[in-house]
């Protein structure tokens, strides 16, 4: 995918796309509360294993790793979703899927890169679905940057 | 439709039949004991029979979240284990962070009871849900790195498992239990209890998750919550230099166990900014906006002021570097830090005075600051080999050593004190530890803010009586010690961690009008403030029953003899003992202000109120 097809205004990039959230992987303690933040808003419970973003750590190899959707500009997940759900939106730049309409096929989860992509099993259904990033489109900040107690999330 | 959102579940595994039985615990227990330490000491009332051998397969180890606990509130991630404990005989409880806790619930389930002894090494799987007794052959043997490791390699490394090293395989009275390299319930012998059981660790992985009652509100309240604390400079440093902070002014005051405290005061090279320099990077429990628990730069995890302390000071250490590598031996051991360091010192002493002899240790003389030896002693204890053998049984090896030892050894009903404060100086924290429900004790009832003398009307307004501002003065400290004792019965069955807690370390904090917020926020369950002050009445109750019950006596509540015939030689300190009768007094204050008459027993009224929850207990779980 082109940068023309995403940015369809004449606007510059930079100013036509939303923030995205990058880690300090120095500060961040492994604490999980962004993984709490994100899935109580997705699915009102502190599920880490329900989070879009992901914090992997190893106490014996001695690491933190954060695992972020950047909302790539030339998003594989956009071309691997044959459902075509997974979309990038024009005004924000914020690539997201609509879990609720997805199969589970997790071509998406494959193809990404920075392994941003979770596969959740919804409760209600037995159903497994894709989840990823969605921004938090409806608050200024997302909710995982907001709780994070050592400001190892940004958003910019 | 309930107007609140709460799972409070109890998973029954008997190792011996196999069976497992899972029950949810009725509301009107949940309101009177929340979870964590208070539900633990409810079930352990109903599961244990009086004078059951901690080794036995009928004593429970039970493994309980608290009723916060992996809810995502500030500093959630704790829980307790308990069952009678094998280094004291009475009640031992042990509260751990780390992940465990918060994946045991996302597993499916809030608390375990596990009683029998399986058959053969064993360890208990749990998967959303699904509950297994799997074959531990290849596991039992290993150390707490290894085979956690080798369980991350079979099993995946999304997977948290609370387990034993040698040392509880071996039933050393205070293995501990471990998560991950050193989240540790290392008090009371939890992981003696485990191996006794033929169990070498729990696994759980799940998918699931804590629901929350009001979600719209998370994000905002515990980052609010967050700010609020992060304003306080005890947080901040904790963040920074973990416990090791503490040493400083401990040390300041002639307040630091030294050499099995024949000393009172010990190198400023073990001060917090000395073991900063060994630190690679400040990490976090589940939760935790805190991150006090270092990664040290000699590959473990730690250390805590209590083995800076204990590994150091009480064993004549002075180079950190030296209480690091002991600290991650012992974790690696799976022994409980302050307990080795205690026992150790006190061989030490015995070693000098003539009690232990060449003969018992092969040939090895027994001395302070021998860090080698130090090293070699806490692997003869895990393997149970040569002296370590009998050192392994802890404070019961006065029985082979002879009583005269008693009168150097620094424990209380048992337990040597966990933290490494020598008590001659702060009268309130001496009296702390004396009526610790579980052994000597500082966790039960730290008064902390009593390091400093304060003014009258900022107790006043904590308290609600004006305390005597002189930390040496033995007036009025009752008060002291019976709000700290409520409030952290209160905050360890949220699952809530004590760095956190009001008055712990700072005047500020959370009280008990943030829990209720944060007990509303999660479970939408309404308390008032007086409602979760009960609970800690309550608990502190039922923990006295439990131990009256293992023939307990106020004779318990003492102080190791040294504290009262000795005086503190160096610094502040200098001068100072506790005297035995206005200690007499400060007692029986405290157990009047509990309700306790003289000889520290609840009233026959207030017992029959706590036996009756146990009437909502129906069917299998009523009968035990």
């Amino acid at each position: 995918m082109t940068d023309e097809k995403i940015n369809k205004g004449e606007r510059p990039i930079a100013e036509n796309i939303r923030g995205r959230v990058y880690a300090n992987p120095d500060l961040c303690t492994g604490c999980g509360l962004c993984m709490a933040a994100c899935s109580v808003r997705m699915f009102r419970e502190a599920a880490p294993a329900k989070s879009a973003i992901q914090i992997k750590r190893d106490p014996f190899e001695g690491y933190e790793i954060q695992f972020i959707c950047r909302h790539c500009e030339d998003a594989r997940c956009i071309e691997a979703c044959f459902m075509g759900i997974t979309i990038k939106d024009s005004d924000t730049g914020l690539v997201c899927n609509h879990p609720e309409e997805c199969v589970g096929c997790m071509s998406c989860l494959m193809v990404c890169p920075y392994g941003a992509i979770r596969r959740v099993l919804l409760d209600r259904t037995g159903r497994e679905v894709a989840i990823k990033c969605d921004g938090c489109p409806e608050r200024e900040t997302p909710a995982c940057v907001i709780i994070c107690p050592t400001k190892a999330l940004v958003f910019k | 439709m309930p107007d609140y959102t709460l799972r409070s579940n109890v998973c029954h595994v008997d190792l011996t039949t196999g069976k497992v039985n899972v029950f949810d615990t009725p509301m009107e227990i949940v309101r009177a004991y929340l979870g964590g330490r208070g539900l633990n000491m409810f079930y352990l009332f109903q599961y244990l029979t009086p004078d059951t051998d901690p080794f036995s397969p009928d004593n429970p180890l039970i493994i309980g979240t608290g009723l916060l606990t992996g809810s995502g509130m500030p500093n959630s991630g704790r829980f307790s284990v308990s069952a009678r404990s094998p280094e004291t005989g009475f009640l031992g409880d042990s509260n751990i962070g780390g992940y465990f806790g918060p994946q045991l619930r996302q597993a499916g389930y809030d608390r375990l009871i596990i009683t029998g002894k399986a058959t053969c090494p064993s360890y208990i799987f749990i998967e959303d849900g699904r509950v297994e007794i799997r074959d531990a052959e290849s596991y039992w043997g290993l150390n707490v790195r290894d085979y956690q490791i080798k369980l991350r390699a079979d099993l995946g490394t999304d997977i948290e498992i609370l387990g034993i090293g040698r040392s509880g395989e071996h039933r050393v009275r205070y293995a501990a239990l471990i998560n991950n390299i050193k989240n540790a319930a290392g008090r009371c012998g939890m992981g003696a209890v485990m191996g006794s059981k033929n169990l070498k660790c729990v696994v759980a992985r799940g998918s699931g998750g804590v629901p929350i009652h009001h979600p719209e509100n998370f994000t905002e309240t515990v980052a609010e919550i967050t700010r609020y604390l992060q304003t306080s400079k005890s947080i901040r440093v904790l963040g920074q230099q973990g416990t090791p902070m503490l040493y400083e002014i401990s040390n300041y005051l002639g307040a630091i166990r030294t050499k099995n405290s024949q000393l009172n005061a010990w190198e400023d090279s073990l001060n917090g900014d000395q073991i900063e320099k060994h630190i690679e990077k400040m990490i976090a429990c589940a939760n935790c906006i805190v991150h006090c628990r270092h990664r040290n730069l000699a590959g473990g995890e730690g250390p805590e002021y209590t083995t800076v302390g204990l590994l150091g000071a009480n064993v004549g250490i002075a180079d950190p570097a030296d209480v690091i590598r002991l600290n991650n031996l012992c974790n690696d051991l799976g022994l409980d830090t302050a307990s080795s360091g205690s026992i150790i010192a006190w061989a030490i002493e015995a070693f000098e005075k003539g009690y232990i002899t060449p003969e018992m240790t092969g040939g090895r003389t027994l001395e302070f600051g021998n860090v080698d030896l130090i090293a070699e002693l806490l692997v003869d204890i895990s393997e149970r080999r040569s002296i370590g053998d009998l050192l392994a049984e802890s404070t019961q090896a006065v029985a082979a050593l002879g009583p005269e030892t008693a009168d150097f050894l620094i424990a209380i009903k048992g337990l040597p004190p966990s933290d490494p404060h020598d008590v001659r100086y702060i009268k309130s924290f001496a009296l702390g530890i004396a009526t610790a429900s579980r052994g000597a004790d500082h966790l039960r009832s730290r008064p902390t803010l009593d390091v400093w003398p304060l003014p009258k009307a900022l107790s006043k307004a904590i308290y609600g009586v004006e305390i005597d501002p002189e930390p040496t003065s033995y007036e009025t400290k009752h008060h002291l010690v019976y709000f700290h004792e409520n409030i952290y019965a209160v905050i360890d069955s949220l699952g809530l961690c004590k760095f956190v807690c009001h008055g712990f370390n700072s005047p500020q904090l959370l009280k008990y009008s943030h829990f209720r917020r944060l007990i509303d926020l999660v479970t939408g369950l309404d308390f008032n403030d007086e409602e979760l002050r009960q609970v800690g009445l309550r608990v502190v109750d039922l923990e006295r029953m439990i131990n009256l019950r293992e023939g307990m006596t106020r004779a318990h509540d003492t102080l190791p003899k040294r504290y009262f015939d000795e005086e503190a030689k160096l610094k502040k300190a200098a001068g100072s003992k506790i005297d035995r009768e206005k200690f007499a007094v400060m007692l029986t204050e405290y157990y009047h202000l509990r309700n306790w008459g003289d000889e520290g027993i609840p009233t026959a009224e207030r017992q029959s109120e706590l036996l009756s929850y146990f009437d909502y207990l129906t069917g299998e779980v009523a009968n035990g």
